[in-house]
C-alpha cells in the first residue's frame, strides 16, 4: 500500500518551470549565463574591492605614472602616490598600478577597465530595458487598437530602418544631453549614464515595437480574446491579462539581444565624442582614448602611419575589447537560447 | 505597376518633406541661440541681447520656422541649390566633398559583402553538417561580437603598421584630378598628401571595405546558407538531379536566384544601419564622409549648431534613402516574376 503511494501521480510542470529546466540542460546557455554572472561580479562587486585594497579610485590622476614622454607606466608598476604630497622623494608612499597607467594623464588601467564595464553594462541594461518598456506598451496599443497610433509606428519603424538614425543621436547628444549628463541619482550612476540610457532608449524602441506589434495583431482575433471580451472584460484587462503574457518570451529574448546591440553603440557613441565623457570611464572611451576621437585626436603618430613605439595603446585596448567580445557574445547566445527554451513546443 | 511606381514615388516625396520638416522643428526646440555662431556667448562674454538678435537677423534665423523651413525648399526646388550655412560656407561645396566619400565606402563594401558572403552561404549550405559547415557557422555567430571599431583599429593595426601594405587613412578621388594649389609661399613639403585615379582610390578604400564588409558578413552567410538550404530541398532543384544536371550549373541556374532573392530586399532594409557602419568606418579611416559633416555642423564652436547645413545633410540622406528603397522594390519583380504579373 505504501509503494504505490510512493509513485502517486506525475507532478506537473508549469510553463516557467519547464523553460527553467530546459535552460538549465542547455549547455551553451549555462557556459553564458556564467560568463555574464562573472563578468558582472567582476565589474560591480569587484571595483569597489579593488578600490579600497589599492587605495585609490579610477578617476584618480597620477603624473607619474607616466615617462617624460608621456608613455603608460607598464603592468605591475609602484606608482608614487602624489595625493597630498608636496614635492616627491624616493620615500613617497607607492601605490600599485596592476596592469599599468591606460593613458598620458596617469589613470589607472585595471580599475578603469572595471569601471569602465560598470558604465557600460548599466548604460546597456539600462537603455534596452528602457527601449523595450517603451516599445511593448507602444506596441500593444499599436496592435490591439491599429487605426491612426498603428499607421505611426508602421512608419516610424520604416522610416528608422532606412535612416541613419545615428545621425539624430549625435545631433541630439552633442547639444541636449549637456544637462542629462549632470543627472546621477546622487552619484549612483557614472556622468552620462543616464544621458545615454534616455538618448539610446528613445531611439531603439522601434524594433521591440514592431516586433510586439506583428504578434498581438495576430492574437487579437483568437477566440481567448473574443471569449474575454464577451464575459466584459475591458481593453487594459484584455492586453494586462490576456495578451502581454503572450509577448513576454519574445520581449525577454529581443531585451538580450538588444544589450548586446547597446554595448556596441555605447562603444561606438564614445568614439564619436558623445558617450560617456571623462575622467569618467566606459569600455568604449577607454579604447576610443587610445586612438583618438574625430573631435579629439589621439597621440600623434609618426610619420606615414603605424604606432608608436613603447606606446600601449594595444595593450590598454586588449581588455575593454575582450569584455565587449565575450559580453555581448554571451548576451547573444543567451538569447538565442532563450529563444529555444521559450518555444512551447519544445520537449524537456 | 506605373500606377503602383507613382504612387510609391509620391509617398517618398511626402516622406522626404516630413524629415527635413521635422528636423528643422526639432532643432529650433533646442535651447540655444543660433546668433552664438557669429557673436561670442556665454557667461564670461560681454555680449547683449540686441547682439545677438542683430546676429540670429543677419542669419535669418529670426523668421518664423515655417517661414524658413519653405525658403530652404524653395532655393532646392526653384535653384537647386542649398544656399550657405550659418558659418558661411557653401553647403553644396561640403555635399560634394562628403557624399562620394560616404558613398564609396557603402558601394565598394556592398559589393565585396556579397562577393564573400554569397560564395561562404552557398559552400557552407552545400557541404552541410560538415567540418566546413561548423567553421562557417562559428566564424558568422563570433562575428557578431565585432564591432567596427575593433575590426578597423585590428585590421589598420595589422595591414598598415605590420604588414605595410595598405596606405593610412587618406580618400582618393575616384576620377584622376590635378592637386588644389597651394596657397603662396607653401615649400612643397608643407602640401597636404594628396592622390587621385581610380587605383588609388580602391587600394587607399580596401580596408574600409574589408571593415564593412567583415560587419554584416555573419548575419548574411547565415541567412544565404538557410535559403540555399531551403531551395535546394525544393522538388525542381531535385528534378534538376534526376536529370542529371551539372552541380556548378545547378547551383548557378536554379539555386541562386531565388536564394538571392531576400537578400535584395535585406540589402534595402539594411540601408540605416549600413550608413552607420559607413559613419563608423569613414570616422576609424579619417575618410571625412557624412559623419564629419555632422560633427563640424554640430561643434562650431560656441555649443550651437549650424541648422541649414543639417537639414540639408538630412534631406539628401532621406532622398538617397527613398531612392534605394524604391530601386529595392523595381529589382525585387526584376527577380521574382511572380510579383512583375501581380
Amino acid at each position: 500500500v505504501e509503494a504505490t503511494a510512493d509513485l502517486g501521480t506525475p507532478r506537473a510542470y508549469g510553463y516557467w518551470e519547464l523553460v527553467w529546466l530546459r535552460l538549465r540542460r542547455d549547455r551553451i546557455a549555462v557556459v553564458s549565463a556564467v560568463a555574464l554572472l562573472l563578468v558582472f561580479l567582476i565589474c560591480f562587486v569587484g571595483e569597489p574591492v579593488a578600490e579600497h585594497f589599492l587605495g585609490h579610485g579610477p578617476n584618480d590622476i597620477f603624473p607619474m605614472a607616466v615617462d617624460i614622454n608621456l608613455v603608460p607606466a607598464p603592468a605591475w608598476t609602484r606608482v608614487p602616490n602624489t595625493h597630498g604630497v608636496v614635492t616627491v622623494t624616493p620615500h613617497t608612499p607607492r601605490t600599485l598600478f596592476v596592469l599599468g597607467a591606460s593613458d598620458n594623464v596617469g589613470h589607472d588601467l585595471f580599475l578603469r577597465i572595471l569601471a569602465g564595464g560598470r558604465t557600460s553594462l548599466e548604460v546597456a541594461i539600462g537603455a534596452a530595458t528602457l527601449a523595450v518598456l517603451i516599445g511593448v506598451f507602444i506596441g500593444l496599443l499599436a496592435g490591439y487598437y491599429g487605426g491612426w497610433i498603428d499607421a505611426i509606428v508602421t512608419r516610424l519603424t520604416e522610416f528608422v530602418m532606412g535612416f541613419p538614425i545615428l545621425l539624430f543621436m549625435i545631433a541630439i547628444g552633442f547639444t541636449l544631453s549637456d544637462r542629462l549628463r549632470q543627472i546621477t541619482l546622487g552619484g549612483l550612476f557614472a556622468h552620462g549614464v543616464i544621458a545615454l540610457v534616455v538618448l539610446i532608449g528613445v531611439f531603439s524602441w522601434f524594433y521591440p515595437a514592431r516586433v510586439v506589434r506583428a504578434q498581438v495583431l495576430a492574437l487579437r482575433e483568437s477566440e481567448f480574446v473574443e471569449a474575454a471580451r464577451m464575459v466584459g472584460a475591458s481593453d487594459a484587462r484584455i492586453l494586462r491579462k490576456h495578451l502581454l503574457p503572450h509577448v513576454v518570451g519574445t520581449i525577454v529574448v529581443y531585451a538580450t539581444l538588444m544589450v548586446a546591440t547597446t554595448i556596441f553603440l555605447e562603444a561606438a557613441l564614445s568614439y564619436l565624442g558623445v558617450g560617456i565623457s571623462l575622467p569618467d570611464a566606459s569600455w568604449g572611451n577607454i579604447i576610443a582614448q587610445q586612438y583618438g576621437t574625430l573631435l579629439h585626436p589621439g597621440p600623434a603618430r609618426p610619420e606615414g602611419g603605424g604606432p608608436i613605439p613603447n606606446y600601449n595603446e594595444l595593450w590598454a585596448s586588449l581588455f575593454p575589447t575582450i569584455g565587449i567580445v565575450v559580453s555581448v557574445f554571451a548576451f547573444n547566445l543567451l538569447g538565442e537560447s532563450l529563444q529555444n527554451a521559450l518555444d512551447p513546443r519544445r520537449k524537456l | 505597376m506605373p500606377a503602383y511606381i507613382v504612387r510609391r514615388l509620391l509617398s517618398g516625396l511626402l516622406m522626404l518633406f516630413a524629415i527635413t520638416l521635422v528636423t528643422f522643428a526639432a532643432f529650433r526646440l533646442i535651447p540655444l541661440p543660433p546668433g552664438c555662431l557669429l557673436v561670442p556667448c556665454g557667461p564670461n562674454t560681454f555680449t547683449n541681447d540686441a547682439q545677438i538678435r542683430a546676429a540670429e537677423h543677419k542669419l535669418g534665423a529670426d523668421k518664423p520656422v515655417p517661414v524658413q523651413y519653405a525658403k530652404f525648399i524653395w532655393r532646392i526646388v526653384r535653384h537647386g541649390s542649398f544656399g550657405r550655412s550659418w558659418s558661411g560656407g557653401s553647403i553644396d561645396q561640403s555635399m560634394r566633398a562628403a557624399l562620394p566619400r560616404t558613398a564609396s565606402v557603402l558601394l565598394g563594401g556592398v559589393v565585396l559583402l556579397l562577393l564573400l558572403a554569397i560564395p561562404l552561404g552557398a559552400i557552407s549550405a552545400l557541404h552541410s553538417q560538415t567540418l566546413i559547415d561548423r567553421a562557417v557557422l562559428f566564424f558568422a555567430l563570433f562575428g557578431i561580437a565585432l564591432h567596427p571599431l575593433m575590426v578597423g583599429v585590428g585590421l589598420t593595426r595589422f595591414f598598415v603598421g605590420y604588414l605595410h601594405v595598405a596606405p593610412d587613412g587618406l580618400y582618393c578621388h575616384f576620377w584622376p584630378s590635378k592637386p588644389p594649389p597651394l596657397p603662396p609661399n607653401t615649400p612643397p613639403q608643407y602640401a597636404p598628401p594628396f592622390c587621385s585615379g581610380p587605383l588609388a582610390w580602391a587600394h587607399h578604400l580596401m580596408l574600409p571595405w574589408l571593415t564593412f564588409a567583415l560587419f554584416f558578413l555573419p548575419l548574411y552567410t547565415r541567412m544565404i546558407r538557410a535559403r540555399f538550404l531551403e531551395t535546394l530541398d525544393t522538388q525542381y532543384v531535385m528534378a534538376a538531379r534526376g536529370r542529371g544536371v551539372s552541380e556548378t550549373r545547378l547551383i548557378r541556374s536554379h539555386a541562386l536566384r531565388p536564394a538571392l532573392m531576400p537578400l535584395v530586399t535585406m540589402v534595402g532594409l539594411d540601408l540605416g544601419g549600413a550608413l552607420m557602419a559607413c559613419i563608423y568606418i569613414e570616422t576609424i579611416y579619417g575618410l571625412g564622409g557624412i559623419g564629419s559633416v555632422m560633427l563640424g555642423a554640430l561643434s562650431t564652436g560656441n555649443a550651437t549648431y549650424d541648422l541649414p547645413l543639417i537639414a540639408a545633410l538630412f534631406f539628401v540622406i532621406a532622398a538617397f534613402a527613398i531612392f534605394v528603397t524604391f530601386v529595392v522594390d523595381v529589382l525585387y519583380a526584376w527577380l521574382d516574376p511572380r510579383v512583375r504579373i501581380a
